[in-house]
């Protein structure tokens, strides 16, 4: 039991991870309003929330439109569904800017965000002309319970970050461990083959579960399967280099030739991965994928620490139990060397 | 060997059939959108394809086991 103290450890953060991923809700966020386009006079606005509480909360509910840096109180509020506001907006002819926010706000929710690109239609453009209708004061900004942040094209699949990159990070770990035992194979040591192989071929699977796995929230948050993308061409090109790692194994009978060939070879491919998956996709301005091309990563437009709780104890545990299943293969690979060598 | 196995498999089981069941009522109360099956289908590629892999090895390392104490 102590000798195993770390693949407990292990499994409960696994299980920590897989639970609180799937259960902790998302915060309020604002999906969608009613209009594409704005006019002067009256205009009956529809907000439609995810995750709100309005009829809840009916009584301090508040909805309002920022033009530029004012904000105006929407009038005549109904709450239609736990969801979905209506208010009365109206607007003079003169307007200071024309970039629009609709905003919905309640002491339990905080305050929902939308910004749209809308039809200005009709509006006098003056920078500084002095607001005359009604403004408003927010009274609360943060929601009163705990969730993963609300992104407007990613919805509940940001959850799929404790499932999706943890793969990839566990594959980077296990492809470096395999690149330090092609070295040390290289060096005189060429039972250390074995090993850089069955770190390799973990690694490969967790490749593979990465592949997967991205292609399916890409379908979701892309609309297609796979794009021309250098992050996702870079993923499968590094697939097929370490499945090449394998054939390339079968192919050369003699033990220590094979250590030799194979350790050159490993350490190409974990260069070739580093350029494809870390450089190149940083060098270009064509990636959708988060981190990529000046796409900001989770942690810069989250600003909050609550997937993190999750997805740190993520990358351990899914780390752990590819360390765990490389050993595992060692011992496979060492087995079955024993017995050709028999 | 054969207890961590157990206990892993154990626990992507447990986990999987736990969290999916209790999944499809939150569907019907709070993610009436239905945006959340995709993590559902990404969770089960996840565990699945691990369990297999890991089936698998078990299977090997039982195996090359045998053979060596022949």
């Amino acid at each position: 039991m102590m000798k195993n103290w770390w693949k407990w450890i292990c499994l409960l953060l696994l299980m920590y991870v897989i639970i609180v991923a799937l259960v902790v809700p998302l915060v309020p966020g604002s999906e969608s309003v009613n209009i594409t386009s704005l006019h002067p006079g009256l205009q009956r606005v529809e907000i439609t929330g995810y995750n709100t509480h309005f009829v809840q909360e009916e009584e301090n509910l508040q909805c309002y439109v920022s033009i530029g840096k004012t904000l105006v109180k929407g009038q005549n509020l109904s709450v239609i569904s736990e969801t979905q506001a209506a208010f009365d907006l109206i607007l003079p002819d003169t307007i200071p800017d024309k970039n629009v926010g609709f905003y919905a706000n309640t002491d339990y929710d905080g305050t929902i965000y939308l910004s749209t690109a809308m039809r200005m239609e009709g509006f006098i453009l003056e920078p500084n002309t002095p607001w005359k209708g009604d403004v408003i004061t927010v009274k609360n900004e943060e929601q009163q319970f705990f969730g993963f942040p609300f992104q407007p094209n990613l919805f509940e699949t940001i959850r799929n970050l404790m499932f999706h990159v943890p793969m990839w990070f566990t594959m980077f770990f296990l492809m470096t461990i395999s690149f330090v035992m092609s070295i040390q194979a290289m060096n005189q040591k060429p039972e250390k083959d074995l090993k850089a192989a069955a770190a390799a071929e973990i690694g490969l699977w967790f490749c593979a579960l990465g592949l997967i796995t991205g292609s399916v929230w890409a379908r979701f948050t892309w609309g297609a399967w796979w794009n021309k993308d250098p992050q996702l061409n870079g993923a499968m090109v590094v697939f097929i280099v370490y499945a090449t790692y394998f054939i390339l194994r079968k192919s050369v009978q003699d033990e220590i030739k094979r250590a030799r060939l194979s350790a050159v070879f490993n350490i190409f491919a974990f260069i070739l991965m580093i350029l494809l998956l870390m450089v190149m996709p940083r060098m270009v301005d064509t990636s959708l994928h988060p981190g990529k091309s000046g796409n900001p990563a989770f942690s810069k437009y989250d600003l909050d620490s609550s997937l993190r709780m999750v997805f740190y104890p993520a990358v351990v545990a899914w780390g752990m139990l590819g360390y765990w299943m490389y050993r595992w293969q060692t011992k496979v690979n060492q087995y079955k060397n024993e017995e050709n060598e028999g | 060997m054969r207890a961590n196995f157990f206990a892993l498999w154990c626990a992507s089981v447990l986990s999987f059939v736990t969290t999916t069941a209790q999944a499809s009522s939150w569907e019907m109360k709070m993610y009436e959108h239905g945006k959340i099956s995709v993590v559902y289908w990404v969770v089960a590629i996840v565990i699945i394809g691990l369990s297999l892999k890991i089936t698998l090895l078990n299977l090997r390392l039982k195996k090359e086991k045998r053979n060596h104490h022949s």
